[in-house]
């Protein structure tokens, strides 16, 4: 049996373990444990402390760069969920819009229809039909002024789902680093986990969905 | 009432006048697809909403809906939940569901295909893939009486 002085695979332990496991004397042993467990739990402890201010500064900037003065939590939460509604807001106009064109436009697509079938005799139908498609061309330019109108909520709410992305990401970061440093990531690396195969597409959706007899 | 006139669309393939219900957690989806049935001759009259599956539950336990369209990722009751507890009630069993969704995962599809889905569309989508699987699903079905 070899001393721990001599077994060579206590060489490739760090000096300060190689040093605590060829300690003969118990009492020393006890201590210089102590003195090892104290030296990590510090090291730990400064990690957690930059860590948390690592997030706090997120989540000021975050709520700072979101047009917000305080620096809270909750007000971030209230911030995407101001854009969630915006992105609604602007999805729902998009749709009162086309909702507002269609029976317009399918009654026209009607009256010229019929006027084709009456022939160029009906000089009278004629120029309504021209009437009309003159007021319907005047409101689709309106419609089409909000439509675009619109999409600049869009471009706001994406700027601010932007920053909560960005917040998370350093939320990650400091987890990922947390998990680390209290050894609990158990040799995967991070972010390396093999994502879900996807069909990205209708075809490739349809061609899998061919094998269950769709 | 609704299982009959399933019955029957099942024989005449598609009834334009049937009961549908749509399930989604977005009031901007549900008016999307609403807005894209009454495109394709489904009167709006005849489309009910839900923004879940146990909402859907609620009106389809009430027995007048012909078809399902739902999203898979809602609070409350899931899109493939719902559909597993439709496929579980012997009353609405045979309700044809079309899962509309933005997951798009092999495992989720195969999933949804398992549980008893009858069509299965990714969005972003168009009237016309909308179209193409509502009538395959009709077609599918009166070819199987």
């Amino acid at each position: 049996m070899q001393t721990p002085a001599t077994d060579p695979e206590l060489h490739v332990l760090p000096p300060e373990l190689r040093a605590l496991l060829e300690t003969r004397d118990p009492e020393a042993f006890e201590a210089n444990l102590d003195a090892l467990f104290a030296r990590r739990q510090q090291a730990l402890f400064r990690s957690l402390g930059h860590l948390t201010r690592d997030l706090h500064a997120s989540i000021v900037r975050l709520t700072r760069e979101a047009g917000q003065s305080s620096s809270s939590a909750p007000e971030a939460r209230e911030r995407l969920r101001e854009a969630l509604e915006m992105s609604a807001s602007a999805a729902h106009a998009n749709l009162a819009t086309a909702e507002h064109l269609r029976p317009r436009a399918s009654q026209l697509r009607d009256e010229a229809r019929a006027l084709a079938v009456a022939g160029a005799a009906d000089t009278a139908a004629a120029l309504q039909l021209a009437r009309n498609a003159a007021e319907f061309a005047g409101t689709c330019l309106e419609d089409f002024t909000r439509l675009v109108e619109s999409q600049s909520w869009q471009d706001l709410s994406g700027q601010r789902l932007q920053l909560v992305s960005t917040f998370i990401d350093n939320v990650e970061r400091a987890l990922l680093e947390l998990a680390r440093l209290t050894g609990t990531i158990s040799g995967a690396p991070p972010g390396g986990e093999r994502r879900a195969q996807a069909a990205s597409t209708q075809d490739e959706v349809d061609r899998l969905l061919s094998d269950f007899g769709f | 009432m609704a299982r009959g006139r399933l019955k029957n669309m099942r024989e005449e393939r598609l009834d334009k006048n049937m009961q549908i219900l749509v399930v989604d957690d977005f009031s901007t989806m549900r008016r999307i697809v609403r807005n894209l049935l009454d495109e394709l001759g489904f009167p709006a009259g005849n489309v009910r909403e839900a923004e879940d599956g146990n909402s859907a539950m609620a009106m389809l336990r009430q027995g007048t809906i012909d078809f399902v369209i739902t999203d898979w990722n809602m609070p409350g009751m899931t899109g493939i939940d719902l559909l597993r507890a439709i496929r579980a009630d012997a009353a609405l069993k045979s309700i044809p569901v079309l899962m509309v969704t933005a997951e798009n995962t092999r495992e989720q599809i195969i999933a949804a295909a398992q549980a008893g889905v009858n069509g299965y569309i990714v969005k972003p989508f168009t009237a016309v893939t909308l179209k193409e699987k509502i009538d395959r699903i009709f077609e599918r079905l009166a070819a199987v009486g």
